[in-house]
């Protein structure tokens, strides 16, 4: 379980987060909607550690890992914790080959089987990285480098899956397969998903909740079938 | 001919390992460590000294051995702590501040070393026999041979610890996406100080064994250095082999440009200049730099 509680974050003088509360239950996928420069990306590096927090604190499975009183874990010890975040843009080391970067993502593994077991069950579920194990990754086509980004970050069997904007800049049908891979995720693993995605309309498809945000504030949360058929929400974010 | 690329070869592997500490370090920091001469200078002083004192009481090659691993620690120890004093505190600073914050240090470090070890060089006197072997036209140095031998050595072992090791991947990953590879679990504080202790150690040896065939100065860094960094930059800051490439081919053409040119050699120096201007009005980004507009 995720809770984020009453978390404020300044970029100097600008608040770009004000008073956010947000909850992710055992087994669920949340998605995050909001405009451009809502706060979402804010928020998910706020929750890894990226940016602090001016207020507030964040609690995975009823700890504290994120605060302003005391010491906090740093963004390099998340992954341990169980927490991975596939940022925007996907983030693959492009320069390196397709199982070079899956190796980067057992990094904080240190038993060399488990190393392997994972390797073997992500080459079975993206068997696309496995034909292409050897290239440099910046010759993968987006909906590639997206599974490679996604599959790299489960290496370490993360318990809560940050995306942010998995979608971006894929095509329909690459978009559609990597929704559908998500939902396989949190169903198979259990893995609680917290999705940011420009399309509205997909997130909230393949989520059970939602929670819309706005200027840095979260205006709006319900199941996601509400917010689907939300005057409010279609005539906002859904296109009419 | 193949004397002059013998020769040229020699020198160049120098300027290699040297170019090595200045591309490593640009690699996951994006920022020159304008003190690595320096560093190294002082690297190379201390095994002077262990040198020195040894050899009255041990075989000169043994004590040579151990005064180079002297000069590699005592290097790396210094370049970890100018990286905690003067680097990390302006990590979020604009990027002059670090440089400025180097070129200081550089200053500092040359000053204190004619301060403490005068400013007459020194030489390590005769660790084994110097005296050249001739095969055919071809005259060898045991010191050559020595210097080959180790920067050769040193090089193919950082290649295949680079691409092999759990280590090396996560240099690649910091140096090309540090954000990422925090999400990956990669202390990148740890894997840059590991950066400074990896080149500044590679840096000693150079400064070692090129004082082996010239002297120990307190500004025998500042030169070495200078073309080191030229070397870096020709082969194309932040990529290993191009660092490698760079300082082979600043040697050979030195060499060349004295020997089959006839410049003279007051003016050996201005080849690396002259051959920077040229590289970085052809191909600014280095021989085997990579094209990529960097963003900040």
């Amino acid at each position: 379980m995720l809770l984020v509680k009453h978390i404020s974050v300044h970029y100097g003088k600008l608040q770009a987060l004000k008073d956010v509360t947000l909850l992710i239950k055992p087994h669920e996928i949340v998605s995050l909607i909001g405009a451009n420069g809502a706060g979402k990306t804010t928020l998910l590096r706020a929750i890894v550690g990226l940016e602090n927090l001016s207020k507030g604190d964040i609690l995975l499975d009823d700890k504290p890992i994120r605060s302003t009183s005391f010491e906090q874990v740093p963004t390099h010890r998340m992954i341990e914790k169980g927490v991975g975040l596939v940022p925007e843009g996907r983030g693959i080391f492009s320069d390196m080959t397709v199982v070079e970067n899956i190796d980067m993502g057992a990094y904080s593994l240190r038993d060399q089987y488990k190393i392997h077991q994972q390797k073997k069950k992500m080459f079975d579920r993206f068997p696309i990285l496995f034909e292409r194990r050897e290239q440099k990754a910046g010759s993968l086509s987006g909906g590639e480098q997206q599974m490679l980004a996604i599959a790299r970050t489960l290496m370490a069997s993360p318990r809560l899956l940050l995306l942010d904007e998995p979608g971006l800049g894929l095509a329909p049908i690459m978009v559609k397969q990597v929704m559908d891979i998500i939902s396989e995720i949190n169903k198979e693993d259990g893995v609680m998903i917290l999705l940011v995605e420009q399309n509205t309309h997909i997130a909230l498809r393949h989520s059970h909740r939602g929670y819309v945000m706005e200027n840095g504030k979260i205006v709006l949360s319900d199941e996601s079938s509400a917010l689907l058929t939300d005057p409010e929400i279609k005539k906002a974010y859904l296109g009419g | 001919m193949l004397q002059h690329l013998l020769n040229g070869f020699t020198v160049g592997s120098i300027y290699a390992l040297v170019a090595l500490g200045y591309t490593l370090v640009y690699g996951v920091l994006k920022f020159i460590n304008f003190a690595h001469g320096d560093v190294l200078m002082i690297g190379t002083y201390i095994a002077l000294i262990v040198f020195n004192f040894l050899r009255t009481f041990i075989e000169p090659s043994i004590a040579f051995i151990i005064a180079i691993l002297a000069g590699m620690a005592s290097s790396a120890l210094l370049a970890v702590l100018i990286e905690r004093v003067a680097y990390r505190p302006l990590r979020h600073a604009p990027r002059l501040a670090p440089l400025l914050s180097a070129i200081g240090l550089s200053v500092i470090l040359s000053n204190t070393a004619a301060l403490i070890f005068g400013t007459k060089s020194q030489r390590f006197e005769m660790p084994f026999n110097n005296t050249p072997i001739h095969w055919g036209n071809l005259v060898v140095t045991p010191y050559q041979g020595l210097i080959l031998l180790t920067s050769l050595t040193m090089m193919v072992l950082l290649h295949f610890f680079i691409k092999m090791t759990r280590t090396g991947k996560a240099m690649r990953a910091v140096s090309e996406k540090p954000m990422v590879a925090q999400l990956m679990g990669i202390d990148t504080d740890r894997i840059i100080r590991f950066t400074f202790i990896l080149g500044s150690a590679l840096g000693a040896v150079a400064g070692i064994l090129v004082s082996l065939d010239y002297k120990v100065y307190p500004t025998l860094g500042s030169l070495i250095g200078l073309k080191a960094f030229i070397a870096a930059v020709i082969g194309g800051i932040g990529n290993i082999s191009g660092a490698m490439l760079g300082g082979i081919l600043l040697g050979v053409l030195e060499t060349y440009g004295v020997a089959v040119l006839g410049i003279p050699v007051g003016y050996k120096d201005s080849v690396a200049f002259v051959l920077l201007i040229i590289i970085l009005l052809w191909r600014p980004s280095g021989i085997l730099g990579s094209n990529k507009r960097e963003k900040i």
